[in-house]
């Protein structure tokens, strides 16, 4: 039986009363209506639902979990799947969107649409303290595997890549004994080293890896953080042999450089993760070939 | 629930799917915007909501028929999502909720006319023993008073058991009540209720 609150479970009406006058909220009750909430409703409806999505669903019920889910318990971030831009969303919006998550404020000042330079200790150590964050409290996270094993699969995980921008780093990993289990961590650091904010997400129900085409890229996750300094879209992959260079072409923000390591990559933006919706690739091969401005579903899908 | 995939076609979400998703976001966008504004800057409460429903509208088909059961369901994307956000150097199992100023409160509202210093004693009093209370004891508060959720909704927001959430709830209330008695400051104004009874 599903117990109901009883009225000794609540407060007295008066303390009711008055703790509800103190409620910090502020909306207009018909701002669903308005025209920012309207442009939020037609990006998301533009999405396209035929890829699964991958976030951590809520329970409704209790008693009824999933054996297999997000590893974040309690905790998901948010995670979009493969996201796959429509071509009408794309169409002239290109040249007249004005960035939100960074105009007029200094809420991700450091960052930049190119990569810094990052040496191989400090990204050994980024990548260590991803993991320790990982394994921090697995149980927590890993609700339906034991300590033991998530430990396993933490441990057994590899750093695929780091990336680095302005005071950001964003810490990649995934692999070992679990397939399908892929990290990415967003911190950013102070002067000191010490981590003033970010966050994580990762799955254990990742697509794994497959052979990648030699001259597109396949992209794993796309994740989009919630930080104290507001929304950020990521988005890490395997790249092809003959590719060296990815550049994500965003809306808000105009091409971005993707990290480029150990046959993955991996870029993040300021901004919701619908703007992972938006986004076009344009892939610099080997031999010099560009190919620009290619939509997400002409990607290579992630793998199943 | 299961992890089920949302339902698709190869001609995508049919235009009921779009209308269906399009009432539930008008319904209750209002709502999720102010579950998130009591938890982070108010500046970023848009970006959070419109990644919860871009979540949403990728599980639709996992979306409560129930419309206050959707409602939680959304606020536990958004509490999943916030918790994922705050987790800077240090991990949070529950999210600091913000209150109002009572003395702001007081001197905008009509019931600082119609009640006098009484009202305002008895929101000054909760509003310092609301900064006493541990995030978890808000979040719960915040979700029974200011949200209107009934146990088990709430008991999805938070990932817990409906019969930890009525726990969890009535600590809340009792350490609310404790702390409102043990505030030093206007002491001679406790509200009447909150003496009665036996604290714990």
């Amino acid at each position: 039986m599903t117990p109901r609150l009883h009225s000794k479970d609540l407060l007295d009406p008066a303390t009711s009363d008055a703790l509800r006058s103190l409620d910090p909220a502020n909306v207009d009750p018909k701002v669903a209506v308005g025209p920012r909430a309207q442009e939020t409703l037609a990006r998301i409806l533009a999405s396209d639902v035929s890829e699964p999505t991958t976030t951590m669903p809520v329970n409704t019920r209790w008693a009824r979990r999933p054996r297999r889910r997000w590893v974040v318990a309690g905790a998901a971030l948010v995670a979009v799947g493969a996201l796959i831009a429509a071509p009408s969303v794309l169409k002239g919006k290109t040249a007249v969107v004005v960035p939100r998550a960074l105009g007029g404020n200094t809420a991700f000042a450091s960052w930049s649409p190119t990569t810094k330079a990052i040496t191989p200790a400090e990204a050994a150590l980024a990548g260590k303290k991803c993991k320790a964050d990982q394994l921090e409290d697995p149980l927590r996270r890993l609700q339906f595997i034991n300590t033991a094993a998530a430990r396993k699969v933490v441990g057994s995980s590899q750093v695929r890549l780091v990336d680095r921008r302005g005071a950001w780093t964003m810490v990649y990993l995934g692999g070992g004994i679990q397939p399908g289990y892929d990290v990415v961590c967003l911190k950013e650091y102070d002067s000191h080293g010490a981590i003033l904010n970010g966050g994580e997400g990762f799955t254990t129900e990742g697509p794994g890896l497959s052979p990648v085409a030699s001259n597109t890229v396949a992209p794993i996750v796309e994740f989009g953080f919630s930080t104290q300094r507001g929304a950020t879209a990521c988005v890490a992959g395997q790249v092809g042999s003959d590719v060296v260079s990815v550049v994500i072409n965003t809306i808000e923000h105009g091409p971005v450089e993707a990290t480029i390591q150990n046959g993955y990559f991996a870029a993040w933006w300021p901004g919701p993760a619908t703007t992972l919706v938006t986004a076009t690739y344009t892939l610099t091969l080997k031999d010099g070939t560009i190919r620009a401005n290619i939509p997400q579903g002409q990607l290579q899908p992630k793998h199943r | 629930m299961s992890t089920t995939d949302v339902s698709t076609s190869d001609t995508g979400p049919s235009p009921d799917r779009e209308a269906r998703f399009r009432t539930v976001y008008e319904a209750t966008y209002p709502d999720l915007l102010r579950f998130v504004q009591r938890r982070v800057h108010p500046t970023h409460a848009e970006d959070i909501a419109a990644d919860v429903f871009l979540v949403a509208w990728r599980r639709f088909d996992d979306l409560p028929p129930d419309a206050g059961d959707a409602r939680a369901w959304l606020f536990g994307i958004a509490q999943r999502t916030l918790l994922n956000g705050q987790r800077g150097d240090r991990r949070r199992q529950a999210l600091t909720i913000r209150i109002a100023d009572a003395i702001v409160v007081a001197q905008g509202g009509e019931a600082w006319k119609e009640s006098g210093s009484e009202l305002v004693a008895r929101r000054l009093d909760l509003a310092a023993a609301w900064s006493r209370l541990t995030p978890a004891h808000q979040e719960t508060l915040s979700l029974a008073v200011w949200d209107g959720l009934d146990g088990p909704q709430a008991a999805v927001v938070l990932g817990i058991s409906p019969v930890a959430f009525r726990l969890r709830l009535s600590r809340a209330r009792r350490a609310l009540r404790r702390y409102c008695e043990f505030t030093p400051t206007q002491p001679s104004s406790l509200p009447a209720a909150l003496r009665e009874g036996n604290p714990s």
